[in-house]
């Protein structure tokens, strides 16, 4: 417990010295450059912005958090359910993936106008931008995560009587958490961004994106900056939250022992086996077969 | 764990020193490229920083002055440059990136409050022409605006004639819808999302008639108790004016015969304009559609560019009365006809 609480300890120092250092370089920059306040405000000045003009910005932050989080998990799950799609199916994926990589290769501003006017501008244009960039990665992730399967794994799986779905979710669908949490760590960075995006194009009701525009045009920039502050904040949370999740359901790549649905499969036990595969055929029932390590 | 740590500070220190490095050496080099203003071909150069991130028919005069060498016998050779955004023209001739600005003239008044010695030394139009949209054929009546979706900008402007507007309708905010687009909002309201559209009508028209070929119904904000104020100016800063004040007067000469000449020849002005910028969008009917609503908000061709103190006056009342001023100034310390003289 001492250990752990020592690692986390200078951990938390870590990403404070970060966060210390990016504040002084910021300074550094404006005091170098001579830049003065309505170019780009002190980081200080920028944050006591924040305390100033709290009951502002909250309500701005609330809605775009609730664009970024849930245009993420859309985003997410439309990403994992394509890539899954695609690796079951050459067809779907030689169908899909032109589409893909051209979906990305569009440019948001130029698709975020019609859009609006397709869907509104409320909540529905920003979850579509938002999802759009966020699938890409994930698609991509899941994708070469499920290419990269152990084949020799898979069909030692259907040796053993295992059935399409069950090698898909105790084999496959683990093998792919690692590369998938790759893809939503890059769609959480991104995700914001969208969302501010989203709401640059048109919105109703307001967020920081909004709000980020409409104090620009006043010249406000600890407005903009107190917002931009905001915005990190927001897509940061999301990325460790995002690690957090990532760190529990991929125990593997911290200990050496596998988890328990996967040992149960190397395990010589009939029960074990019967449990995951239904009845096992006649060869699989010896020791050195089913046992690989 | 502690040497770990230890390598781990070593390691973050040296990444940051190297990204410090890099950002001060980049910003540097930025800024030594940036100049300012320079002789070309025996002519002085002056920048204008246009108020869009794209160009449009708003710069015909510019175009003019350059074309028919308005600005070449006085000895000028005017680069337009754009900005990355809507609201950084006033930051971009502060940072000497421009030698003059193409403002709105709430740009001024914010500038001014937020520490920026910046003046108003010419009007580009005389007359507010902001105002309320609708499709074409659609009648509009500012009394019935309670409970629809009137499409705005984020745009300071829109704020300050947007109480007039609640004013008249005799509704409060929450009593309208008012989704906030980015950059356009006649496609909307085209496409039946919005039921009105607010737009200086310049652009509306110009906008509406290319899409459809029809006019738009337009409604002036003057007409339900805005101020009728110019919208757009010609700004510069005063550290460069008193620097540079034959340029500026030679300059705004120039741009007044420019503006004379091409609101008499609108065809021919919009044609020098396109062959300045091919590439842009919209073409030659968008553009020429555009200059032709542009004229009458310049005003009498007598009166071209004169500032006057009142406008300054009910521009900074009407900030006031939205909150976004504290403290108006006197008019002069946002406007000078100076330049205007000789």
């Amino acid at each position: 417990m001492n250990a752990f609480l020592r690692k986390t300890a200078v951990r938390l120092a870590m990403a404070a010295l970060a966060v210390g250092l990016i504040f002084g370089v910021w300074n550094l920059v404006i005091f170098a450059f001579d830049l003065k306040a309505y170019a780009l405000p002190t980081p200080q000045d920028s944050v006591a912005t924040i305390y100033d003009r709290w009951s502002t910005y909250q309500p701005l932050m609330l809605q775009t958090i609730k664009e970024t989080v849930y245009g993420f998990l859309i985003g997410a799950a439309i990403g994992f359910c394509l890539g899954v799609a695609m690796a079951a199916s050459k067809i779907v994926q030689r169908l899909v993936y032109p589409a893909l990589i051209t979906s990305q290769a569009v440019p948001v501003v130029a698709i975020a106008a019609p859009l609006a006017i397709l869907l509104g501008f409320g909540l529905a244009t920003k979850l579509v931008i938002v999802a759009l960039w966020v699938f890409f990665p994930v698609v991509v992730n899941v994708l070469d995560g499920l290419a990269r399967v152990d084949r020799d794994l898979l069909n030692l799986a259907r040796v053993m009587g295992a059935k399409r779905t069950r090698a898909f979710f105790a084999i496959q669908l683990p093998a792919t958490l690692s590369p998938l949490f790759s893809g939503l760590k890059i769609g959480a960075t991104y995700a914001v961004t969208a969302a501010v995006i989203g709401e640059w194009v048109a919105s109703l009701p307001y967020g920081l994106g909004t709000y980020l525009n409409t104090a620009a045009a006043s010249l406000d920039a600890r407005g903009v900056w107190g917002a931009t502050i905001l915005l990190t904040m927001i897509g940061i949370t999301l990325f460790l939250v995002v690690t957090a999740v990532g760190v529990v359901a991929t125990p593997w790549e911290r200990r050496s022992t596998a988890r328990r649905g996967i040992r149960s499969l190397f395990i010589n036990k009939q029960k074990g086996a019967r449990r995951w595969f239904g009845s096992l055929p006649a060869g699989s029932r010896s020791e050195s077969q089913s046992r690989p390590r | 764990m502690v040497r770990f740590a230890s390598r781990r500070l070593a390691l973050g220190i040296a990444v940051t020193a190297t990204l410090t490095a890099t950002a001060v050496s980049a910003a540097w080099a930025s800024s030594a490229s940036h100049a300012s203003a320079s002789r070309s071909k025996g002519l002085t150069t002056v920048r204008v920083v246009f108020d869009w991130p794209g160009i449009d028919f708003e710069a015909v005069p510019l175009t003019v002055g350059n074309a028919r060498g308005f600005y070449k016998k006085a000895g000028l050779d005017v680069k337009i440059v754009i900005p990355p955004s809507t609201s950084t023209t006033v930051q971009m001739i502060a940072a000497g990136k421009g030698d003059i600005g193409f403002d709105t003239t709430t740009d001024v008044v914010f500038g001014q409050q937020a520490g920026i010695d910046v003046k108003s030394i010419a009007n580009y139009s005389q007359n507010n022409n902001w105002g309320l949209v609708a499709k074409p054929g659609r009648k509009i009546d500012v009394k019935k605006i309670k409970g629809k979706s009137i499409g705005i900008f984020a745009d300071s402007w829109t704020k300050a004639m947007m109480p007039y507007v609640l004013k008249a309708g005799g509704v409060t905010a929450s009593q309208v819808k008012q989704p906030i687009f980015g950059s356009d909002d006649i496609a909307p309201l085209l496409a039946g999302k919005i039921d009105l559209a607010t737009n200086t009508l310049n652009y509306a028209i110009a906008q509406v008639q290319s899409g459809t070929g029809k006019r738009p119904s337009v409604l002036l904000a003057t007409k339900f108790g805005a101020p009728n104020v110019p919208v757009w100016v010609y700004t510069g800063m005063n550290s460069w004016l008193k620097q540079h004040g034959s340029q500026a007067k030679a300059f705004l000469s120039a741009t007044r015969k420019a503006f004379a000449w091409s609101i008499a020849h609108p065809a021919a002005a919009v044609k020098d304009y396109v062959k300045a910028y091919p590439k842009i969008g919209g073409g030659l009917k968008y553009s020429l559609d555009g200059w032709k609503a542009t004229i009458p908000a310049l005003g009498a061709t007598s009166s071209l560019l004169t500032q006057r103190a009142s406008q300054w006056k009910q521009v900074t009342r009407a900030l006031k009365s939205v909150g976004l001023l504290s403290k108006p100034l006197p008019p002069s310390s946002y406007f000078t006809n100076a330049y205007l003289k000789g």
